[in-house]
């Protein structure tokens, strides 16, 4: 610690205002600041000042997805040996596949964050420690890697630079890489064989997610457990789909420590949880279908496809989620609700958490700039 | 005696080293004593003395430039060694050396109540201007030298702010609580209401010296839940309530004693607080004097804060106690990197945030005058109206203000902020809230004045 300081205190001056590598201050602060948390007086009152600061704020995202993402790996390896290897041999399968995917994420990521901060001058922000790590999540594991390069490159680029970096973009980042990706590539994102990484040279199997299951005559629950998809299996997630999507146990455990920290608004959970369970009752107590997601029930939806995943870390990302506290409740109620309907009445297009939290993304403002409104009228004047 | 209730998760609930403890200590006099006029940036002074001029305690030194008759006085007799400036040669401290064998004071015949009772409210206001308590009294929203056309439709007095360093009632009203009474009888002269609030912490003591009477609110221990803004906003009932006056308790001392005695209070109770202060207590000691002797000596790379925790200014060790400050709290003041800072558990870190371990216990922390990150952009967390104890959006506000909506940021509550700085304390991305909120409303004055 104390030679690597003396490195950095050597270096420090080619980096400041007139040195030789001015123009790359961005990236080297970025790595400074890593190792050694700046702590400066402060200049206006209150002089004193809050420990927390982004990057432990983001840190917390990021530990608390720790847990999804090894299980991810684990699960990876799991579904392509069938379950029947060593532990330690499954996941070591896993993370060798996984761990590209990261790998490329985070490295194109950051090119295009080092180059937009070394354009603009300005620091290389922490947003991207978690962008970086959920859009490997919401894709399948067979994703090709030029497909993640490209994907993360529009995420953060489209979805957030050009808005002006961390803190101004409109759409959740990671979701965006993922939408651009489904709807350039959907042979890579969609049907039921890329959801599992297989033996080379086998023939693939059929692993289609739970959310294919449907559409066939009788009803949806049992088609669901017969397939082999019982609700405990959805719950702890030993079964094909998006790296990180398959355990709701995991994703809901890092909710709560996201909740209990305050990290992450627990209004925009709760109300999407309740946004599901309300719609898919009503959708279940209407004629419907039988044999579709439009009568599942709301264990199936809650547990099923990404939407632990969605509701936990993508919607509670707090730039594009509204402000306000009541805003809060009403976008997460209205994601979840878009869930459900998208699932239940559009049988050819399964998976709604994506689209449902990219679409509230978009309405967050109009969500905020009522509820503000409405807030404010309930003052007395004072102008 | 009402309870006025602020919802825990608004108030700053960390405990922290250095609380003074009620001991009151008497240090010799200073050599030194200033006028350091604490004012919004929009009231310009204008000097009516200048170096090496001698002046005696309550000789006036300072005049509004709107308003020639409200007047700032001399703490002191002595000569004048030092005009201090800062910024656009604003006068920050008169420095006064004080005459050490008989220090000359201006004085008048007292005025007793019945001779209170009997006099006008004009006479009064020229006799307050004039002896230099007037700008003592500040009016919401621009704690501006209140207007002396119409009576306050409310004043709102609160004995303490729930500032863990600021000083116990108990002690600065001990031995003067007719000089207290006397203040509030002028005060009520001048007010249509009168609001007098303690914290529940203090109001037993208050009961034993017999001055719980005079209280109608009763507030939460905690800070700011004692805040005259944040109390004005549970109690005011309508728009004319926001023209309300404040004035802090020991400057209604001053006031009350001016009257009883004809001559100008000179004297202040600064609680001295924090980790590094050699014995955080009370001292009784003259008003403005240099901060260095009210701290005593202090390790180098501390700074010390004048005014409240989370209102003060860091000030420079040769400064000296502004008007209508009442604490001084010694912390450390030097920068600082920290290897991996942002993954430690942080046992002994001060966080209003659930992501220290500190969060989970009760121990006493300590804190220092340092930013703990880098600026960023807001990411809308909400934490900041989260802890807002008036019930802002400082983020709106914020985002109104740097968009040029004065308007948008008038209707939001611009001008409700009492700038007890919460919202900055606990912003993660180390955003001036409270700075740029008192900027804008001081901005928002300025456009009114042109018109």
């Amino acid at each position: 610690m104390k030679p690597l300081k003396s490195l950095f205190e050597k270096t420090d001056p080619h980096f400041k205002t007139g040195g030789r590598f001015y123009r790359f201050r961005g990236i080297y602060t970025a790595t400074r600041t890593f190792f050694f948390l700046p702590s400066p007086v402060t200049q206006t009152a209150p002089h004193v000042r809050d420990n927390i600061d982004l990057k432990r704020f983001m840190s917390f995202v990021i530990l608390a997805l720790l847990p999804v993402t090894l299980f991810g790996m684990f699960n990876v390896g799991y579904q392509y040996h069938g379950g029947e290897a060593s532990l330690f041999e499954m996941f070591l399968t896993g993370a060798s596949h996984v761990l590209p995917i990261i790998a490329v994420a985070y490295g194109v990521g950051f090119f295009w964050e080092i180059v937009f901060a070394t354009v603009r001058g300005h620091e290389v922000t922490e947003g991207l420690l978690v962008t970086g790590l959920l859009f490997p999540l919401t894709l399948p594991p067979t994703i090709p890697l030029w497909q993640v390069a490209l994907g993360i490159s529009f995420g953060v680029v489209m979805g957030k630079e050009v808005f002006g970096g961390t803190g101004r973009n409109l759409l959740n980042p990671a979701l965006t890489a993922r939408a651009f990706v489904f709807f350039s590539y959907p042979v890579s994102m969609s049907g039921n064989a890329v959801w599992q990484v297989t033996v080379p040279g086998v023939d693939a199997v059929s692993s289609a997610t739970v959310l294919s299951v449907g559409g066939t005559g009788g009803n949806i629950q049992n088609m669901i457990v017969n397939a082999g998809f019982s609700l405990d299996r959805l719950f702890f997630g030993l079964h094909p789909g998006s790296i990180g999507e398959t355990s709701a146990f995991l994703c809901f455990a890092g909710a709560v420590f996201l909740m209990v920290t305050r990290v992450a608004s627990f209004r925009i959970i709760l109300g999407g949880i309740a946004g599901v369970i309300s719609t898919a009752l009503v959708f279940q107590a209407l004629p419907g279908p039988a044999d579709t997601w439009f009568s599942a029930g709301p264990l199936y939806h809650i547990f099923s496809g990404g939407f632990a995943l969605g509701i936990s870390f993508m919607a509670t990302d707090p730039v594009s989620a509204p402000g306000t506290d009541s805003g809060r409740w009403i976008y997460g109620f209205l994601i979840g609700f878009f869930t459900v309907l998208l699932r239940a009445v559009n049988p050819a297009y399964v998976e709604g958490v994506m689209l449902s939290i990219l679409f509230m993304n978009v309405f967050s403002p109009l969500i905020d700039h009522v509820t503000v409104k409405i807030t404010a009228a309930r003052r007395i004047p004072n102008v | 005696m009402k309870r006025l209730k602020l919802a825990k998760t608004k108030t700053f609930h960390s405990q922290l080293n250095g609380v003074p403890d009620t001991t009151l200590n008497f240090p010799d006099p200073p050599d030194t004593v200033a006028l350091v006029p604490v004012t919004p940036s929009f009231v310009k002074l204008k000097l009516l003395v200048r170096e090496s001029d001698v002046v005696k305690t309550g000789t006036p030194l300072l005049k509004d430039k709107r308003d020639p008759m409200v007047q700032w006085v001399s703490p002191g007799g002595g000569t004048i060694e030092a005009i201090v400036r800062g910024a656009r040669r604003v006068v920050q401290e008169i420095v006064i050396r004080l005459d050490s064998h008989t220090e000359p004071a201006d004085t008048f015949a007292p005025i007793t109540e019945e001779i209170l009772d009997a006099m006008p409210r004009e006479a009064l206001v020229d006799l307050l201007k004039q002896r230099g308590v007037w700008p003592l009294i500040r009016q919401f929203p621009f704690m501006d030298i209140p207007d002396v056309n119409s009576p306050f439709p409310l004043t709102v007095i609160s004995l303490h702010t729930g500032d863990p360093f600021a000083p116990s009632p108990a002690v600065y009203l001990k031995d003067q609580q007719a000089c207290f009474l006397h203040g509030l009888a002028i005060l009520g002269k001048l007010s249509e209401n009168l609001v007098v609030t303690v914290p529940e912490q203090f109001l037993s003591q208050l009961k034993i010296m017999g001055m719980s009477h005079e209280v109608t609110h009763v507030t939460q221990d905690r800070y700011p839940a004692g805040d005259p803004g944040v109390i004005l906003y549970q109690i005011k009932k309508s728009a004319a309530d926001n023209r309300a006056c404040t004035m802090a308790p020991q400057d209604l001392i001053a006031m009350g004693s001016l009257f009883l005695t004809g001559q100008y209070h000179t004297k202040r109770v600064y609680a001295v607080a924090g980790t590094s202060a050699r014995s955080p207590a009370h001292y009784l000691t003259r008003l403005g004097s240099p901060v260095a002797h009210v701290v005593g000596d202090i390790h180098t790379g501390n700074g010390v804060i004048t005014g409240g925790l989370f209102t003060g200014a860091l000030t420079l060790r040769d400064g000296h106690m502004g008007l209508s400050t009442s604490s001084a709290i010694v912390m450390d003041a030097t920068g600082k990197d920290t290897f991996f800072g942002f993954a430690w558990p942080g046992r002994d870190l001060v966080s209003e945030s659930g992501t220290f371990v500190s969060g989970l216990g009760s121990t006493s922390l300590s804190m220092d005058a340092t930013l703990h990150g880098e600026e960023r952009a807001c990411i809308n967390c909400g934490w900041c109206d989260k802890k807002c104890p008036v019930d802002l959006l400082p983020q709106f506000i914020m985002k109104a203000v740097w968009a040029g909506e004065m308007d948008e940021a008038l209707s939001l509550g611009l001008l409700d902020c009492t700038g007890c700085g919460l919202c900055t304390f606990v912003c993660p991305s180390k955003i001036d809230l409270a700075a740029i909120m008192g900027l804008a409303a001081q901005t928002c004055y300025r456009e009114r004045m042109m018109l």
